[in-house]
C-alpha cells in the first residue's frame, strides 16, 4: 500500500507547502513580524464612496451576496465581507453617512448584526444604528425587486457589493447604478466576475477580496494566511511554466508526479 | 465555545487526512458517517433561516408605528403559513402546494429572473464603450462572443463561432484557471485559520 | 460642457432614460415571439456534442441524473432535459435521479410529466427511473450521497419504497455505478462541485445542462474532457429541439433573443458613437 493515494500526490504536496508556509506566516505574526500588504486601491474607493454619500447627504448600500455558511466552497467569500463590513460602518459612523445593509445570508444575519452595532459603538454613535433598517434580512428571492424598488426610492449615493454572488449580480449592480449610485462591486465566484467588473464603477476579483478583508481589518491571522497562499501561487506559476515547456518538448508531464 | 472549535479542527483535519492517506482506510465508514451527518444537519440550517426570516416580520409587525411598511410583513405570514399548511397537510405533491408552486413561485421566479434582459441591455448601453484600452478589449470580446451564440449572426457570419472559439477555449480558459486556483488557495488559507481558531465567525 | 448648458441632441442620447431602452427591447423580444420569422440555424459545436453524447449512452445502461432545475431557469433549460430524457427512455436507459436544491423536486415531477407525452407512454417507476428525492448539503451532501446513497436517503426513495424492492437499483449503491451521468444545476454554479465529488473520483463521463451564464466558468472542464459536454443555455435546448425535430419553444425562444442581440449591437453602435460626438463637443466622463 503506498503511502499517499495515487493520483493525489502533487495535491498532497501542495497542500503540505501551503499549510506549512501559512503556519510560518503566523508564528512570525506572533513574534511581533507582520506581513505587509499592498495597499489596494480600492481602499481609497470606499472612503471616496463614503465621502459621496456624506456630500450627497444620501444612504450608501452595502449588499454581502448570497450563500450559506454551511457551505465551504461559499464560505471564504462570506467571511471576507464581515472585514469590510466592519470597516465601512464604522467609516461610516464617523464621518455621518446612513448605511444601509440588506443582508440575504440567514446564518450569517446575527454575527453581521453584531458587527455593525459593535461599529457604532467603536465610533461613539450607538444611538444611531437603527436595528430594524440599518440591517435587514431577506431571502434571495425577494432582494431582487427590495434592490430594484427601494434604490429608486432612497437614491444612495454608494454602494458596496462584496461576498459570494449568484446570477443577480447584474440586476443589483444595475439597478444601483441607475439610482446615481457610485458602485464598487468584488466577488469570488467565478460565473459572476464579468457582471461584477462591467457593471460597477470600481471591482475586486476574487483574492482581492480577501485581501482587502485582512488589510482593512489588520487581523495577524487573516495577513499571515494571505502570504502563505501567496507562495501557493508562486508554486502553481513555477509548475505552469515547468509544465509548459516539458509539455511543448514532448514530455508526459503527469506521469512524474502520480 | 471551545468544545465545537476543537470538533471542527479535529473532524477537518481527519476529513483531509483520510483523503490522502490510504493507511487510514479503516476509518472511512466514519468518515462516511461525518459526511451524511453535515447533509442532516445542512438540511437543518433551512429551519434557521425561516425561523429568522419570521422573527425579523414578527419584529416588524409588532412594532408596527416604526415601520410604514409592516403590512408587508402580515402579508409574508400570511403566505408563509398557507405554504407551510398545504405542505403540512397534503405533503409536497399535494394539489394545494403544487398549485401555489406553479402559479405563484413559478412565474414570479421566472418574472424576475427574465428583468436580467432588461438589466443588461442597459447596462451594455452605458458600459460598453470606447473609452480607452481596457473597455476597448471589453467591447470587442464581448460583442464576439455575444454574436456567436445568435444564430442570426452565426448564419451568415460563420467565422464568429471560431474567433469567439478561441476567446473562450484560449483567452477565457487561462484567466479562469488562474483566478479558480487562486480562490482554491483562499480556500486552503480560511480551512487552516479555522482549524487554529483563529475564526471564530463561522460558529455564528 | 458646463452644468447648467443646455445637452446636446448625443448627450441627450447618452443620458437617454433606460425605461426606453427596456421598453424597445421588450417590443422586440415580444414581436418576435407572437411573429416569428424564419432564419438561418446552424448548430454549434457544444449542441452537436450534446446531442452526440446523449447518443453515445448505450442502449440498457442506468445511469444518474441530479435534476434540480429552479423555475427561474425553467423555460431554457426544459427542453434539452426533457428531450435529453426522451432520447434516453427510447433507448431504454434506466434513470436513477435526485435533487440537491429545494425548488428541484416539483419540476422533476412536471419534467417526467413532459418526458411521457414526448415519449407517447408512461414510464414504469422503479424499473425505468426512480426519484431518490432532495439530497441537502451541497457539496457535503453530494459527496455522501455519491459515496453511499443509500445511507444519505436512509434507504428508501422519494415515497418511502424500499430501494432494495426497486429492480433498476440492483447494484447501485454510489456514483462509481454508473459510467454516465448528467446534472441540470439550473443557475447555481455548481456544475465544479460535480466535477469535483462525482466525476474525478468515480470517472464517470458527466454532461451538463446549465445557462448560458454558467459557460465561460465551465468552458474549463470541457477543455480538459472533465465534462463531456453542456446543453448551453436557451441555445443548447434550441439546438436539441432542431436535432430532434422537436421545435418548440426554445427554438422560438432563440429567433427572439437574435433579435433582441440584433438590437444590443446597434444600441451598443450607437452609444459610442453618441460617445464620441459628446467627447468632441467637449463633455468628458
Amino acid at each position: 500500500m503506498s503511502v499517499i493515494t495515487q493520483g493525489r500526490v502533487l495535491g498532497f504536496a501542495v497542500l503540505i507547502i501551503v499549510i506549512g508556509m501559512i503556519l510560518y506566516y503566523l508564528q512570525r505574526a506572533a513574534g511581533g513580524k507582520l506581513s505587509t500588504l499592498r495597499r489596494l486601491p480600492q481602499i481609497d474607493v470606499i472612503d471616496e464612496i463614503i465621502a459621496r454619500c456624506v456630500e450627497m447627504n444620501r444612504e450608501l448600500w452595502f449588499l454581502s451576496g448570497q450563500g450559506t455558511m454551511t457551505y465551504a466552497t461559499q464560505l471564504p467569500g462570506i467571511l471576507s465581507t464581515f472585514g469590510i463590513l466592519a470597516y465601512v460602518t464604522q467609516r461610516c459612523a464617523e464621518f455621518g453617512a446612513v448605511i444601509h445593509h440588506p443582508t440575504m445570508l440567514p446564518v450569517a444575519y446575527n454575527i453581521q448584526f453584531e458587527i455593525m452595532r459593535e461599529a457604532y459603538e467603536l465610533a461613539g454613535k450607538p444611538e444611531e444604528f437603527d436595528p430594524l433598517d440599518t440591517i435587514i434580512y431577506m431571502p434571495a428571492g425577494a432582494s431582487r425587486p427590495y434592490v430594484a424598488n427601494e434604490s429608486w426610492r432612497r437614491k444612495p449615493a454608494g454602494a458596496i457589493l462584496t461576498g459570494f454572488w449568484y446570477h443577480f449580480t447584474i440586476i443589483h449592480a444595475e439597478a444601483l447604478q441607475r439610482a446615481g449610485a457610485m458602485t464598487l462591486g468584488g466577488t469570488d465566484t467565478t460565473h459572476n466576475i464579468p457582471f461584477m467588473v462591467a457593471a460597477n464603477n470600481y471591482s475586486m476579483i476574487g483574492e482581492e477580496m480577501y485581501a482587502m478583508s485582512a488589510y482593512l481589518s489588520k487581523d495577524p491571522a487573516l495577513t499571515s494566511s494571505l502570504a502563505g497562499q501567496d507562495v501557493g501561487k508562486y508554486i502553481v506559476i513555477v509548475l505552469t511554466i515547468l509544465g509548459m515547456i516539458a509539455g511543448a518538448a514532448g514530455v508526459d508531464v503527469l506521469t512524474w508526479f502520480v | 465555545m471551545t468544545i465545537p472549535l476543537y470538533i471542527v479542527s479535529i473532524l477537518g483535519v481527519w476529513m483531509i487526512a483520510e483523503y490522502f492517506l490510504p493507511f487510514l482506510n479503516p476509518l472511512v465508514p466514519t468518515t462516511d458517517m461525518i459526511r451524511t451527518y453535515a447533509t442532516i444537519l445542512a438540511a437543518a440550517s433551512w429551519g434557521l433561516g425561516t425561523a429568522i426570516l419570521c422573527l425579523a416580520h414578527g419584529r416588524r409587525i409588532y412594532r408596527q408605528t416604526k415601520d410604514p411598511f409592516w403590512g408587508y410583513s402580515v402579508m409574508f405570514l400570511i403566505c408563509f403559513l398557507a405554504m407551510l399548511g398545504a405542505a403540512l397537510t397534503q405533503g409536497l405533491k399535494g394539489t394545494t402546494y403544487l398549485w401555489f408552486y406553479n402559479y405563484i413561485i413559478g412565474p414570479t421566479g421566472q418574472a424576475l429572473y427574465s428583468t436580467t434582459a432588461f438589466y443588461v441591455t442597459t447596462a451594455g448601453y452605458r458600459v460598453f464603450r470606447f473609452r480607452n484600452m481596457d473597455a476597448a478589449v471589453l467591447l470587442i470580446a464581448g460583442m464576439f462572443v455575444m454574436w456567436s451564440v445568435l444564430p442570426l449572426f452565426t448564419g451568415p457570419f460563420p467565422v464568429l463561432v471560431v474567433i469567439a472559439g478561441w476567446i473562450n477555449n484560449v483567452i477565457a480558459v487561462a484567466a479562469y484557471r488562474g483566478f479558480v486556483m487562486g480562490v482554491a488557495l483562499g480556500i486552503i488559507g480560511l480551512a487552516v485559520r479555522v482549524f487554529l481558531h483563529k475564526h471564530r465567525e463561522v460558529l455564528a | 460642457m458646463t452644468e447648467g448648458a443646455k445637452k446636446s441632441f448625443a448627450e441627450k442620447a447618452l443620458d437617454l432614460d433606460h425605461r426606453i431602452l427596456a421598453s424597445i427591447v421588450f417590443c422586440i423580444i415580444a414581436a418576435m415571439i407572437l411573429y416569428p420569422v424564419s432564419i438561418p440555424f446552424p448548430v454549434s459545436n457544444y449542441g452537436q456534442n450534446f446531442y452526440d453524447f446523449v447518443h453515445s449512452i448505450p442502449a440498457g445502461e442506468t445511469i444518474g441524473f441530479m435534476l434540480s432545475d429552479t423555475p427561474s431557469t425553467r423555460p431554457q433549460l426544459e427542453p434539452s432535459t426533457t428531450l435529453s430524457l426522451m432520447i434516453l427512455f427510447e433507448k431504454d436507459v434506466k434513470i436513477i435521479f435526485w435533487q440537491d436544491e429545494f425548488m428541484g423536486p416539483p419540476i422533476f415531477t412536471d419534467y417526467i410529466a413532459i418526458t411521457e407525452d414526448l415519449l407517447g407512454r408512461e414510464l414504469e417507476y422503479g424499473v425505468e427511473y426512480v426519484d431518490l428525492g432532495y439530497v441537502a448539503g451541497e457539496e457535503t451532501g453530494a459527496a455522501a450521497f455519491l459515496k453511499d446513497m443509500r445511507t444519505v436517503v436512509a434507504g428508501v426513495d422519494v415515497d418511502g419504497t424500499n430501494l432494495d424492492d426497486l429492480p433498476i437499483m440492483q447494484g447501485i449503491n454510489s456514483g462509481g455505478d454508473f459510467e454516465y451521468g448528467f446534472f441540470n444545476v439550473a443557475c447555481r454554479c455548481t456544475e465544479p462541485m460535480y466535477v469535483r465529488q462525482w466525476q474525478q473520483p468515480y470517472g464517470t463521463k458527466v454532461g451538463s445542462i446549465n445557462c448560458a451564464m454558467d459557460l465561460p466558468a465551465i468552458t474549463l472542464y470541457l477543455a480538459t474532457g472533465q465534462i463531456k459536454a453542456t446543453a448551453n443555455g436557451l441555445l443548447g435546448g434550441a439546438e436539441m429541439e432542431y436535432l430532434t425535430g422537436h421545435l418548440g419553444t426554445a427554438y422560438g425562444q432563440t429567433l427572439a433573443v437574435s433579435f433582441g442581440g440584433l438590437y444590443f449591437t446597434i444600441l451598443v453602435i450607437l452609444g459610442n458613437v453618441f460617445f464620441f460626438i459628446s467627447r468632441a463637443g467637449g463633455r468628458r466622463e
